[in-house]
Parts: C-alpha cells; structure tokens; sequence
C-alpha cells in the first residue's frame, strides 16, 4: 500500500467511520430465518409430491379412468434431496444424467426469460401401504429462475403413475400427450386440525394438505407432466403465475 | 479447523461451520457493507445477503482457500446492486451522516478527528461507487491491488486506474490541510 499522508488520512478517517458501525445482534438469527425460509421453500416442493403421490395413491382404487402412465404400485413416495444445488452449471448437465441414469431434454434459457439456476437430485422411495421400500430411484430437478420465481423441470427415469381426476388439461402434440394438473395446497404446521370444509375438499381431491410447515400457508402448484419411453418429465411451479399454455410451450421448446 | 476445513463442513450443509465463518468475518463484512453503501440500513441488507449467499452458494466455491475473496466478491456484487436499486429509489435518511469515532485522547484531538472524518467521508461518498469500492477494500481492508482486481472482477491496472483516479478526486475534494498536511495527526 502506498504510504503517504493522503493514505494515512483516508485509512484512519475510514476505520474511524467503521468504527462507529455496530454488528446488530439479531443479524445472524435473521440470516439462518432466510436460510431457513431457502431451504423451506423447497423442502414444501418435496413434501408436494409425496402428499399427492398418497393422495394419488387412496382414490386409485375407486377410480377407473387412470393416464397412461404405468407402474403406480407405491401407496405413497418418500424424497430427499438437498437445498444446496449439487450442480451450478448448465455444463455439469451431461454428468449428472449419466449419475442418475436419465436423459433430459433440459435447455438452459426459456424465450420467457426463465434461465437456469442449478441441478439437484432427488432421492425417491416408493413405499407400500405398510411403509415398505418397494422401489428406490433418483431423478434430477432443474431449476430456472426468473427475479425471484422459480420453477422446477424434474425428470424421472421410467413412467410414473398420474391419476386421471388430477388432470385439469389434456393437449396432444405430435403424438405425445401432456398432462395439465392445477393444484390448491395448504401447508400447515404438523398437528394441524383441518377444518371440516379443508378435510372435505381434501376428501374430493380439491385441495392437497401438506404438514411440516411452520405456518399455514396456501399456495397453488401447476404442473405440465409427459412421459417418452424412458422417462416422465415434468414442470412444476408453485404460486407463479404460470398458465398451462405456458408451460406447454416450455415444454415444447425443450423438444 | 483451519478456515478451509470449515468453508468444507459448510459445504456439507454444516450450519455450525456456517456459524463459526460467519462470526470470523461479520465484522468486517458488515462495515465494509456500511462503508461502501454509506449507510447503516443498506449495509445491514448487504451483509446479510452475503452472508445469505454465501451459505446457499457455497458449493460454487473451486479452492476453499480463496473463501475470504469469494465472499468479498459476493458482498462487492451485492452491494452494486443495493446501489443501483437506492439510486432508482427516494434519497435515504442521512446517507453518508457523519460517524463520531469511538475513542479519543482528549475532547480537542476528539473534535478534530471528527472534523477530519466527515470532511474524508463527505468526499469519499462523492466518488463513484467503484472508485468508492476500491478506495474502501484498498484503505479499510486493506487488500492489494491483485486481490482487489479478484474481488471487483477487472484486471489489476483498472483497479490501479480506479485508485488512481479517486486519489486525485479526494485530493481535490479535501482541504489543503487534511490531503497534504494531515495536521490533525501533529495535534
């Protein structure tokens, strides 16, 4: 560093500035709340799927008209994955679908500003209605940012099972259909009595009630699912704004 | 554990590593925060949102070692965007308000630091924000003109350009005897 008087002057004047700046002392109880929030947030994406994959799962057997999809022999499924990426490039693509075994067809920008973000894995579990491991498997979550929304391409090798009263939506493409699903869910603490209006929407599979979270909160997830040979893919967004043309033509775009 | 070994664990999602990171560096991220946005409020936002970012995107961190810059490049992000959200905003309450240094031999030498102070800190808030940024990681951090190029994302002879530049700037903007004389110091 250069020393000379100007130097001096600006680096005392400088400390003494800082000097009078005090760390406050909730800022770290207010870093690891958004820490906590981040990783809620996506924690709430996860436990979405294993509800309704249980919700799928209880009206399979009075229902008839099932989608396609094979395979929904799991009365519910069990996800993990990390709030940390394990990936933060689009590059890292290409191995991680020879980790887990699937291809994608995942890009890195939408035309509607929606850009990569990071590539997670999920460790899935399905179970039997007695909690029995009856299929373990990953699939890889692509996120995509846009300002603060966020949006999940989530690819799963083989098909997975989709209830025909899910599907809001049907648009057939080329030979390939895709599956619109618009979902109402309440995340609610554990121990949380639904009201007798909740239960019975829950009951007609209106509304999906989640437990785990810290307060009650309602949000509404939309979800564009279609299967190839190999794999189901699926995008899911929960509280964008997002309609199911839109999705579509994401999904279209990544074809 | 060395700062490596800790930057690893928290890599791993260790949240007491996080923790014990954090406690090394709040200090110095927080003011340096402050310094660069002028400021209280908007340095409390930037540290926090280094902090916040550096913990979410730790794994994005090639050498452990290299911790401590990756966080200043965070912070030197974070606060460019602060920055360009104030400017678009209404002006704050007391941007670059004058701090009263802590400790003081006696009430004279006291008045004249304060003096001497605000005087600086008045002109170094009237430097651009990377003249501001350089001046403040060069003289308060104290990082080298290489290290400093890392953090801001340039090459080292824009940085020696940048000090260069806000040198002249503040020799201008100062009274002749704080620049040349520093007669506060004789006191």
């Amino acid at each position: 560093m250069k020393h000379d008087k100007l130097a001096e002057t600006v680096q005392t004047a400088l400390h003494a500035q800082a000097d009078a700046y005090t760390v406050p002392d909730n800022m770290k109880e207010r870093i690891d709340r958004e820490i906590a929030h981040s990783e809620h947030r996506r924690d709430s994406m996860s436990r979405f799927r294993v509800k309704k994959a249980a919700a799928a799962a209880a009206v399979f057997t009075v229902l008839t008209g099932t989608i396609c999809f094979a395979g929904a022999k799991a009365a519910y499924t069990v996800g993990q994955s990390s709030s940390i990426p394990k990936y933060t490039s689009f590059a890292d693509l290409g191995k991680l679908e020879k980790e887990v075994g699937v291809k994608t067809c995942a890009i890195e920008r939408f035309s509607n500003g929606y850009a990569f973000d990071g590539l997670f894995v999920t460790k899935n579990q399905d179970k039997d209605s007695a909690g029995n491991t009856v299929h373990k498997y990953d699939n890889i979550d692509v996120s995509y940012k846009k300002g603060d929304n966020c949006i999940r391409y989530m690819i799963t090798p083989g098909q997975r099972g989709l209830e025909a009263s899910e599907v809001t939506q049907q648009f057939d493409v080329q030979g390939c259909a895709y599956y619109y699903t618009e979902t109402q869910n309440l995340f609610v603490p554990p121990g949380y009595e639904p009201t007798a209006e909740e239960q019975k929407a829950q009951d007609e599979g209106r509304l999906n009630i989640a437990y785990g979270a810290s307060e009650v909160e309602h949000k509404v997830s939309r979800q564009l699912t279609w299967a190839d040979g190999a794999a189901t893919h699926e995008l899911f967004a929960m509280d964008v704004d997002l309609s199911a043309q839109e999705l579509l033509d994401m999904a279209l775009e990544m074809q | 554990m060395d700062e490596a070994g800790l930057v690893e664990r928290m890599k791993c999602g260790d949240k007491e590593a996080f923790g014990m990171l954090y406690d090394m560096y709040k200090e110095r991220v927080f003011r340096t925060a402050c310094l660069i946005a002028g400021n209280q409020a908007d340095g409390e936002d930037i540290a926090q949102e280094t902090f916040l970012k550096a913990y979410v995107n730790c794994r994005m961190l090639r050498k452990n070692e290299s911790f401590r810059y990756w966080l200043f490049q965070i912070l030197n992000r974070t606060a460019w965007n602060v920055a360009g959200r104030a400017k678009r905003e209404q002006p704050q309450e007391e941007p670059y308000g004058n701090a009263v240094p802590k400790t003081d031999s006696t009430p004279l030498l006291t008045l004249l630091h304060a003096e001497q102070t605000s005087a600086v800190w008045q002109a170094v808030a009237q430097l651009s924000y990377k003249q501001r940024a350089t001046v403040i990681l060069y003289y308060y951090n104290e990082l080298s003109t290489k290290e400093i190029a890392h953090v801001m994302d340039c090459m080292e002879g824009t940085v020696k350009s940048r000090l260069f530049t806000a040198r002249k700037q503040l020799k201008k903007l100062l009274p002749p005897d704080v620049s040349k004389e520093g007669i506060y110091y004789e006191a």
